[in-house]
């Protein structure tokens, strides 16, 4: 089983995660990636990505730890961003495998989820003209509770 | 006879850090609370300059960096910490 889970400032190369991923686990026979980088909304130029240290690290590992449990994953790797990013940078990374595509699809997605709902991270858009911090919505906490183990 | 005190440490994020100016502060409470509930209730009616966000109905609350709810035990040098709804991913 590979399983790794990061916080950092620098960027990642989501391929090089993957190689390294299938060096660890053999084959997998179904591998789901995810990449989430800074929408180019109007106003916008950049994210900064707030954590609170210590904490932000731990929700990241329990996350992890509640998708193993829950399907049959053969790997994990989960990276996500904090710090000043700019529009088309890349923020979070998100890459499950398994014998089967369903385990895969479904843990990255529970994964993603999660991370909007309850991993101690906030995102400020930053515009020439103002910052706003970005909203819950409604959909993300929906998504969340669909999941309700 | 004052009554015992404890201390305990707090944290406060993103929008809530700027609208109090304030990202943490130790706080001297009675050492008679013993849940989040009443530490809360406490810091409305003795520390009113936090009390928008205390009674924020969103705030998450964290008790030495794990999420918890509202009737969670506290205890001396416990850290508190009020988050905003959070917006990763």
């Amino acid at each position: 089983m590979y399983r790794r889970i990061v916080l950092q400032e620098q960027d990642f190369d989501l391929t090089d995660e993957l190689v390294r991923l299938v060096e660890a686990v053999g084959s997998s026979a179904a591998i789901a990636t995810f990449t989430g980088s800074v929408r180019p909304d109007e106003g916008v130029e950049a994210l900064f990505l707030e954590h609170y240290s210590g904490m932000t690290e731990r929700a990241l590992e329990e996350i992890a730890e509640r998708a193993f449990k829950r399907w049959p994953l053969q790997g994990l790797v989960l990276i996500h961003r904090i710090g000043r990013l700019v529009v088309g940078e890349q923020i979070v990374g998100v890459i499950t495998a398994a014998a089967h595509r369903q385990p895969a699809f479904s843990a990255n997605a529970f994964i993603m989820d999660f991370l909007k709902t309850e991993v101690p991270l906030w995102k400020q858009a930053i515009g020439p003209e103002k910052t706003v911090w970005i909203q819950t919505t409604q959909a993300d906490l929906r998504a969340a509770k669909s999941w309700s183990e | 006879m004052p009554s015992k005190r404890m201390t305990l440490r707090f944290r406060f994020f993103a929008q809530y850090r700027e609208y109090l100016g304030l990202s943490e502060s130790c706080l001297e409470v009675p050492a008679e609370l013993t849940t989040v509930d009443e530490l809360l209730a406490w810091i409305c009616d003795h520390h009113s300059a936090w009390s928008a966000v205390v009674n924020a109905p969103d705030k998450l609350i964290a008790l030495n960096r794990q999420l918890v709810k509202t009737n969670a035990p506290i205890a001396e040098n416990d850290e508190i910490a009020l988050l905003p709804p959070v917006t990763g991913g």
